[in-house]
C-alpha cells in the first residue's frame, strides 16, 4: 500500500512518531499550533457573544497567543518539531495582542 | 485617553513585551532546549533595549529627576502656576521609541523587511503615536482635538 508520505516508526517513542511526521509534513506543528490559537480565540469570543452581547478581542487574541506559545515552548526541546522561524513569530504575535490589549481604547478610554 | 492612561498603556505594553522575551529566553536556558529564542539576536536586542529604555538610563530615571524637581520647587504667594507642567512632559519619548522598536522587530520577522508590507506597520505605528500627541494636547490645553 502506498501512502502519502512516510509512515513514522511507532516502535521509537512518541515524540519520533511526531518529528517523523513533522519531517513528511512540514507545515503538520504550525498548523497544530494555528488550530489552537484558533480554537480558543473563536470559541472564547464565542462563548463570551453568547453570554454578553460585548466581545473583548483583544482579551482572547493575548489569552490565546500565551497559551499557543507556552504549548510551543516544550516542543523546543526536541530538534524537529518547531522551527526558529515559527517560535519567532509566536513570540511576535504574542507581542502584537499585548500591544492591542493595552492600547485597547475600550480599556482605556477616558 | 488621558495622558495618565496613555503612559500607563505604553508602561504596560512594554513591560509585556519584556516579560514575553525574558520567559522564553528563560525557558531555553533552565530546560536546555534545542531551539531556543536567544538565538533570534533581534528578539533578545529587543528585550535588552526596552530594558534600558524602562531603567536607570531611561523612563524611570527621567521620572525620578522629574519628581525630584517637582518635590524640591516651590511657589510664592501670588506667583502664577506653571501652565505646562513641564517636569512630567519627560520620560514619553523612552515609551513611544518602545513601540518604535516592537514594530521594527514586527517588519524585520513577520514582514520579511520588505518596504511594501513594511509601510501597513510604520503607518500603523505612526498613528499610534498621533494619537498620543493629540490626546496629550486635550490633556495639557484641554481642548477637544477629537
Amino acid at each position: 500500500m502506498s501512502y502519502l508520505y512516510n509512515v513514522p516508526n511507532y516502535t521509537a517513542g512518541i515524540d519520533q512518531v511526531l518529528v517523523q511526521t513533522q519531517e513528511s509534513i512540514n507545515i503538520f506543528i504550525p498548523m497544530f499550533l494555528f488550530f489552537i490559537w484558533c480554537m480558543i480565540f473563536l470559541g472564547g469570543i464565542m462563548a463570551q457573544k453568547r453570554r454578553s452581547v460585548y466581545i473583548d478581542s483583544p482579551v482572547w487574541a493575548t489569552l490565546s497567543s500565551i497559551v499557543t506559545l507556552i504549548i510551543a515552548l516544550p516542543l523546543t526541546l526536541v530538534v524537529g518539531l518547531v522551527q526558529l522561524e515559527w517560535l519567532v513569530i509566536i513570540v511576535i504575535m504574542t507581542m502584537l495582542s499585548g500591544l492591542w490589549l493595552f492600547l485597547d481604547k475600550n480599556r482605556s478610554e477616558v | 485617553m488621558g495622558e495618565i492612561k496613555f503612559i500607563g498603556s505604553l508602561i504596560m505594553v512594554t513591560l509585556f513585551t519584556i516579560a514575553i522575551v525574558s520567559y522564553t529566553i528563560g525557558y531555553a536556558l533552565d530546560n536546555d532546549a534545542q531551539v531556543t529564542i536567544s538565538d533570534e539576536p533581534l528578539i533578545s536586542d529587543l528585550g535588552s533595549n526596552l530594558t534600558t529604555r524602562l531603567g536607570t538610563s531611561g523612563w524611570t530615571e527621567n521620572v525620578n529627576e522629574s519628581s525630584e524637581a517637582f518635590y524640591l520647587s516651590t511657589i510664592q504667594s501670588g506667583d502664577e502656576v506653571m501652565e505646562g507642567g513641564a517636569q512630567f512632559k519627560g520620560g514619553l519619548s523612552e515609551l513611544v521609541s518602545s513601540i518604535s522598536s516592537i514594530f521594527s522587530l514586527v517588519k524585520t520577522k513577520l514582514f520579511g523587511g520588505s518596504n511594501a508590507l513594511g509601510i501597513f506597520i510604520t503607518t500603523l505605528s505612526a498613528f499610534l503615536v498621533y494619537i498620543g500627541i493629540r490626546y496629550m494636547y486635550k490633556t495639557w490645553v484641554g481642548r477637544n482635538p477629537d
